[in-house]
């Protein structure tokens, strides 16, 4: 009966092997971070991050199956190897780097500060005293605890929850990627004209597919993906499809 | 006949049970049940388990809802909402089988517990009397502590202690010795048996043919719900005229 | 309909989902209760003395945490301890339109899972009243806990003997005092374990508001992990906080129940 057990057991672990020589990579995205990563109508995934991810695979000569992991954890599941790669608006920070591998930078982003609609701020000091809500683990927290503004700082596990928030009257501000800001400010139905993106940090951010540490070779792989993706001029149309035009 | 007070020729009765019938679900307990109680009468009531004798006593103060007939208790009925129960219930001592004494309450502040909330007496006062009844059942020395440390006797002692602290003038008793070892049956007869010489008006349920003997003035035999015969206790013991209390008194003596 | 038939199971008050309580009785050096509380504390220190890098770090992160987590569930335990009695109370009414209301908010609560109760009450509730989340929290889990406390005290209360009722009816007492002075009491001492329990499980349960951005113990080590990505470290230090903190719990339950005990026959 053991026996019986273990050879189907290494059967197993046989077939996902080719599975890996098939180079089938799993990739992770929180998608609940618009026009980044987010779910349609079907539930599937969808947004800039995942058609990029997809456009680089094609590029690089490997395949991908994209899952929605929530992002409060989503780092942990790519250390312990449950998916190869996250590709869902990872900003490349040095403490990041530290634990972990990062493709090439892909795309440009700030932080926003949004308010709502007819407020303003002239900088981050301004926020000082007033509940301010991020997505947990995010840039948009690490910027406003660097700032050493003294604010009360509440961490959302999604980033549309703090937005909810600020419109029940919560929270005095948001602080998110740029583009999220204005997909909520410009495009999503419940929220656009009620709210305003107040302030842009001047301060760049730029965003990386993560791997796992030591990951060297899928690096490359996703490094080699990401310049034909712009060589060939599909980034620009991608871009355009989810940004619309500059 | 008024709606809750008889008048003043019948108000001088104890206690007036007038057609009572009393059911548990379809079964009936007490059929069509009349006595008349004078003050200072001693009534032993006997019969064979599930008579009704117990139903009939715990009806006296409206432990069982009644479901036809009425009682009145000295001239006030006590169904009746514009009589209050609780105060009525003042008035009627009782004493279970099971003793029921508070558990968490030691020995004196089972006794002084409604006397201090009900009567509002002082502590002193409460603790003074509780302490002279404690006397009277012959438990001084145990004032202080927990039910649970007395002897089942020593515990129903108690519990007639704490019944008389209200002084009340109707005393019920529910088989007060049937849960006790044989040799503690006589320590709480005697005690029975003093309130009685005091000219407490008792009702009993028993199967204690001894003193039902000695302290009844009126004698009651129970069965199916009925009472079959009542009379002098010589009388029934010596010349039982009913059947079955013939082979009641065959199978208990 | 169904307390009628209650009587045969009155005698059992169930155990819940929190610590176990130790045993008053079992003054044993060795057992589970020492057992663990031992090896979590000797765990915690030893981390933090030989990796005080990151170990050390985690812990000093945490404390606010562990005050908000104490804050949410003392005031959740000062509504839900109430609010129970009142449901238990309620439930063993005769008053028919009480004991309704009473068992349909039971039966309500008790098929809504707590997590989707915060949310709603956070989330859904908003719409009328702005509440903050620290007070949603505490109305979400009182609410929830009251109707689970409500079936101890009515358990624990039907649990008292028939003949203590009579007992104090008998001298005169109404309704409410015998309910006061006789009941209560008495059934204090069935009910202090199990709700006991049910406070501890509330401890545990209130690292559910986390997700409304409420900064208690599990907040914070998110928050931590969230920039620093040491997943393992920081929530074996939760972990053993936890633990740390449930235990000495069921420790102080299971002394006031000694307390209790007094008048047993020694």
């Amino acid at each position: 009966m053991l026996r019986y057990l273990l050879s189907a057991v290494l059967s197993l672990t046989l077939l996902s092997d080719q599975a890996l020589a098939a180079e089938k990579y799993v990739v992770a995205s929180d998608c609940t971070w618009p026009p980044m990563e987010l779910l349609n109508d079907e539930k599937q995934p969808v947004g800039f991050d995942i058609d990029f991810i997809r456009a680089v695979a094609k590029a690089a000569g490997f395949e991908v199956d994209v899952r929605n992991i929530a992002w409060d954890g989503i780092f942990g599941g790519v250390a312990t190897g449950q998916y190869d790669i996250v590709a869902s608006a990872t900003t490349i920070t040095e403490e990041r780097k530290k634990q972990f591998d990062f493709s090439d930078p892909y795309y440009e982003v700030a932080q926003a500060v949004v308010l709502p609609a007819g407020k303003s701020i002239s900088g981050l000091q301004d926020l000082k005293g007033l509940k301010v809500g991020g997505q947990i683990g995010t840039t948009g927290i690490f910027v406003m605890r660097k700032s050493g503004v003294d604010v009360d700082l509440k961490e959302y596990d999604d980033v549309g929850l703090s937005i909810q928030d600020m419109m029940n009257g919560r929270l005095d501000a948001v602080i998110c990627d740029d583009p999220v800001a204005l997909y909520y400010v410009n495009k999503k139905k419940d929220t656009a004209g009620k709210i305003t993106i107040a302030l842009v940090t001047q301060e760049k951010e730029y965003y990386g597919f993560t791997v796992k540490k030591g990951r060297k070779d899928l690096v490359e792989k996703l490094n080699m993906g990401i310049k034909k993706v712009r060589a060939s001029g599909e980034e620009a149309q991608l871009l355009e499809k989810w940004m619309g035009k500059k | 006949m008024t709606q809750s007070n008889l008048p003043d020729d019948e108000a001088e009765h104890a206690i007036v049970i007038d057609h009572v019938w009393k059911y548990f679900g379809s079964l009936p307990a007490l059929q069509d049940v009349c006595l008349t109680i004078d003050p200072g009468e001693r009534v032993v009531i006997i019969g064979p388990s599930g008579s009704g004798k117990s139903t009939l006593l715990r009806s006296i103060n409206r432990l069982e809802q009644i479901d036809m007939g009425s009682i009145w208790v000295q001239g006030k009925d006590i169904q009746s909402n514009e009589n209050n129960i609780n105060e009525m219930r003042q008035n009627l001592g009782m004493v279970f089988q099971q003793f029921n004494l508070f558990p968490h309450k030691t020995v004196l502040q089972n006794i002084t517990l409604a006397p201090r909330h009900l009567r509002k007496l002082s502590r002193e006062e409460a603790e003074t009397r509780a302490l002279a009844l404690l006397k009277k059942v012959g438990i001084s020395d145990k004032a202080n502590v927990y039910p649970a440390m007395l002897s089942g006797g020593q515990q129903q002692r108690v519990a007639i202690a704490r019944a008389l602290a209200m002084q009340p003038s109707i005393m019920l008793f529910d088989e007060p010795t049937s849960a006790l070892d044989p040799e503690m049956v006589g320590e709480v007869l005697d005690v029975m048996v003093g309130l009685a010489e005091e000219g407490m008006t008792m009702i009993c349920v028993t199967h204690e043919m001894g003193f039902a003997r000695t302290v009844a003035d009126r004698l009651i035999f129970m069965d199916q719900g009925q009472i079959v015969e009542m009379g002098k206790p010589e009388t029934l013991f010596t010349a039982p005229r009913h059947p079955r209390l013939r082979q009641f008194l065959n199978q208990i003596l | 309909m169904e307390d009628k038939k209650d009587g045969s199971k009155a005698n059992i008050v169930m155990v819940t989902d929190g610590a176990s309580i130790p045993d008053p009785r079992e003054w044993r050096l060795i057992n589970a209760w020492s057992i663990a509380l031992l090896g979590a504390i000797c765990t915690l220190c030893a981390l933090c003395v030989i990796w005080p890098e990151p170990y050390l770090r985690i812990l000093l992160y945490l404390p606010d945490g562990v005050l908000i987590t104490f804050k949410i569930t003392l005031m959740a335990i000062c509504c839900a301890v109430p609010l129970g009695l009142i449901t238990g109370l309620g439930r063993i009414s005769r008053n028919r339109f009480i004991n309704l209301l009473a068992s349909t908010y039971v039966e309500v609560i008790r098929g809504i899972p707590l997590l989707v109760q915060i949310f709603y009450i956070y989330y859904a509730l908003s719409r009328f009243v702005q509440v903050s989340g620290i007070t949603s929290a505490v109305v979400a889990i009182s609410f929830c806990y009251g109707a689970y406390m409500g079936e101890v005290f009515r358990a624990g209360i039907s649990a008292i003997d028939k003949g203590q009722t009579e007992a104090a009816r008998s001298l005169g007492f109404n309704r409410y005092q015998t309910m006061r002075l006789v009941i209560l009491p008495q059934a204090m001492r069935t009910i202090l374990p199990p709700v006991g329990n049910e406070c501890i499980a509330m401890l545990k349960d209130t690292s559910l508001v986390s997700i409304m951005a409420v900064p208690d113990i599990m907040q914070r080590a998110r928050s931590f992990v969230g920039t620093t990505y040491l997943y393992f470290e920081t929530y074996t230090m939760v972990a053993l906080l936890y633990l740390i903190i449930t235990l000495l719990l069921s420790k102080a339950v299971s002394i006031m129940e000694s307390r209790l005990n007094y008048y047993d026959a020694k």
